[in-house]
């Protein structure tokens, strides 16, 4: 085959500029951050940040926390690259913690640089730590050296499907803290009471960038079902009849929700209803007589579920009402599809204290299992 | 005159779509490369397909077309991320700003001039107005769906965000693949170069016919020509947002040759008394 000089001599100049050699990087020689935390100053002084971040094990050794403070998240970059003899990548990181301190300053800073990084995914999860960061990722790597980051990560992220906890992604968490009206609401973290890794304590909410408040896991509960963010979970439930204990079980079920808004004069009414499917996972009757099998009492046992869960929600919209004054529960959309104009403006002044909200919660018991 | 006009604007041109590929190149996938290893390489791909001149650029639009369908059923995956009700009230439209961004956004459609061109070419004409509209159609769809995709995503932050597409591709947590831009930006480093073809074979062309050159002697040297001046014109621009303001003026350019191009012809036609076949 006869190739033509000047057509082999383009090609040897083309492959002497594969650019791909440029950008070269053996992954021994990377620092692969698989889980970052960010704290104010361990001394306590305001204006910087500590960044701690939890690494992928190389081959001779285990995941390792390293923690460098300055006055900004890239300043603690360069600090990292005077002593560590690799580059530091974002490309794998899976999940941000944040400090409990500087939730409560703001977390702009954290936001910006991720946001702005194109190898950083926005569907890594953000959470808050009550507490330090730091000292959460330096627990959970005492527990399990070599996979400390793996049971943290898969905690977070699928959380939603075992527990009325959000998941919250960084563009997520973006999105609805800086969108007007709303708030972000991420998992709170706390190391576990037993002492054995990392437990989700409840929800933190953020409002431009800054943490506003902290949620219990019922009031938590109330939050995700009202927000219609997917999540499937294990409810219990205690049946009286006549001031006696007549039933007592549980429910696994998966959530859904319906927003409806309306308008009269000034007033904006939201009606929401929260949906609730699933299964009887046990239940011990007290009186004999009555049976599950009868679907009368499968409805007692829905009715038990919805009253409970509905008493919780309306305890969370006071909440969010009379003290938080923000939308933590993503309806101002509803109202700003069909009035954005004139809306918009009233949401800087305080929009969501001044609705009316109703509640109604539908359970629906599919199956019991295979007992009746 | 008129036609040389009409040949450097095509230059500039190119030279802005090459050096928004290599931006995008540098900034998603090779962060370390410079930019002129990029352009070069990228250059070097456009002289090579346009030196092979219209069928090997028609097959090379025929190939990356298919390739578009992926393109189009990825952007779908992000949809459940976002909400219908960022779209509402339809009846609220700034129609002042819809204006404003349409002028903006102009320069996508930049590229549909070249059938000044290649109209001379096609043999078959009764079917060129049919396949132009479909392939207008087709463009003004994908666009539209991108952008309503983003508009459902990013509601009012999408004016924020750089590059709208390649975000909302990064949004889904995706199982297996990790990162779900990663099959938009395997096609990008075809796609992305193609209008460079397309319009470098139109502009090298115009120039041999115009000055009345041999086509089998001089079209090869007037590509390298242009491959050089573009090249040349990528490397301009210190940064980004430069290009992004010279990517503005190329969309009111490509509006005023689009739409006063023929304008002027038909006009002229008119003035000599002739009528425009």
């Amino acid at each position: 085959m006869k190739v033509p000089i000047a057509q082999a001599a383009v090609l040897l100049v083309l492959s002497s500029l594969l650019c791909g050699c440029w950008d070269t990087v053996d992954i021994e020689e990377f620092d692969i951050a698989l889980v970052a935390g960010y704290d104010t100053l361990p001394t306590g002084d305001q204006g910087g940040i500590a960044v701690t971040s939890l690494e992928a094990a190389g081959e001779d050794n285990d995941e390792w926390v390293g923690t460098y403070s300055a006055k900004t998240v890239g300043e603690s970059r360069a600090l990292r690259a005077y002593n560590e003899p690799r580059q530091y990548t974002l490309t794998q990181l899976q999940a941000i913690v944040i400090g409990h301190d500087l939730a409560l300053q703001g977390v702009e800073s954290v936001i910006n640089t991720h946001m702005r990084e194109p190898r950083v995914k926005p569907s890594i999860n953000v959470a808050v730590v009550d507490g330090r960061a730091e000292e959460l990722l330096q627990e959970i790597s005492k527990k399990d050296p070599k996979q400390a980051s793996s049971g943290f990560i898969s905690l977070l992220q699928t959380i939603p499907q075992r527990a009325f906890v959000p998941r919250t992604s960084l563009y997520q968490f973006i999105h609805d803290t800086f969108a007007l009206g709303t708030a972000a609401v991420t998992p709170l973290l706390q190391v576990a009471d037993n002492q054995l890794g990392v437990e989700v304590a409840g929800s933190a909410i953020f409002a431009k960038g800054r943490m506003l408040a902290h949620l219990d896991r019922t009031e938590t509960r109330a939050l995700v079902l009202l927000s219609g963010r997917k999540t499937e979970g294990w409810i219990p439930y205690i049946i009286y009849k006549d001031g006696e204990l007549q039933d007592k079980g549980s429910v696994f079920v998966a959530n859904q929700r319906k927003v409806k808004v309306s308008r009269s004069g000034d007033v904006i009414t939201f009606d929401i209803k929260v949906i609730l499917r699933g299964r009887l996972v046990e239940h011990s009757l007290i009186d004999h007589t009555s049976a599950v099998y009868n679907e009368d009492h499968l409805r007692e046992i829905e009715q038990a579920v919805a009253r409970d869960l509905r008493l919780e929600m309306m305890d969370l919209i006071d909440l969010m009402q009379e003290q938080l004054k923000l939308d933590v529960i993503n309806i101002t959309p509803y109202a700003l599809a069909k009035w954005r104009r004139e809306i918009t403006p009233q949401l800087e002044q305080g929009f969501i204290e001044d609705v009316v909200i109703n509640v109604e919660v539908d359970v629906i018991i599919q199956n019991t299992g295979e007992l009746g | 005159m008129l036609v040389l006009i009409f040949v450097i604007y095509i230059v500039l041109f190119q030279g802005i779509v090459i050096r928004l590929f290599a931006d995008i190149t540098c900034v998603f996938m090779l962060p370390t490369t410079p930019i002129w290893a990029v352009s070069l390489v990228s250059t070097f791909s456009v002289v090579f397909a346009v030196c092979k001149g219209g069928k090997v650029i028609g097959r090379i639009n025929e190939f990356f077309f298919y390739l578009l369908v992926v393109d189009l059923l990825i952007i779908f995956v992000p949809v459940n991320q976002g909400t219908y009700l960022n779209l509402l009230p339809l009846g609220e439209i700034d129609l002042n700003g819809l204006i404003k961004g349409s002028l903006k956004t102009a320069y996508a459609y930049a590229g549909a001039e070249i059938l000044f061109i290649t109209y001379a070419m096609v043999q078959q004409r009764r079917e060129i107005l049919k396949a132009a509209l479909i392939g207008q159609g087709i463009t003004v769809s994908i666009y539209l769906l991108v952008v309503v995709v983003c508009l459902m995503v990013f509601g009012t932050g999408l004016k924020f965000i750089t590059w709208p597409l390649l975000t909302v591709l990064k949004l889904p947590y995706v199982y297996a693949l990790g990162r779900l831009e990663i099959i938009f930006l395997l096609l990008w480093v075809g796609l992305g170069l193609r209008p460079a073809m397309n319009l470098g074979m139109a502009a090298c062309y115009t120039a041999v016919r115009n000055f009345n050159l041999d086509f089998n002697r001089w079209y090869k040297w007037v590509v390298l020509g242009m491959g050089t001046v573009l090249y040349v014109l990528s490397l301009q621009a210190d940064n980004l947002l430069q290009v992004f303001t010279w990517a503005d003026y190329a969309g009111y350019a490509f509006l005023a040759v689009s739409l006063g191009y023929p304008l002027l012809y038909l006009l002229a036609a008119l003035l000599r008394g002739e009528k425009s076949k």
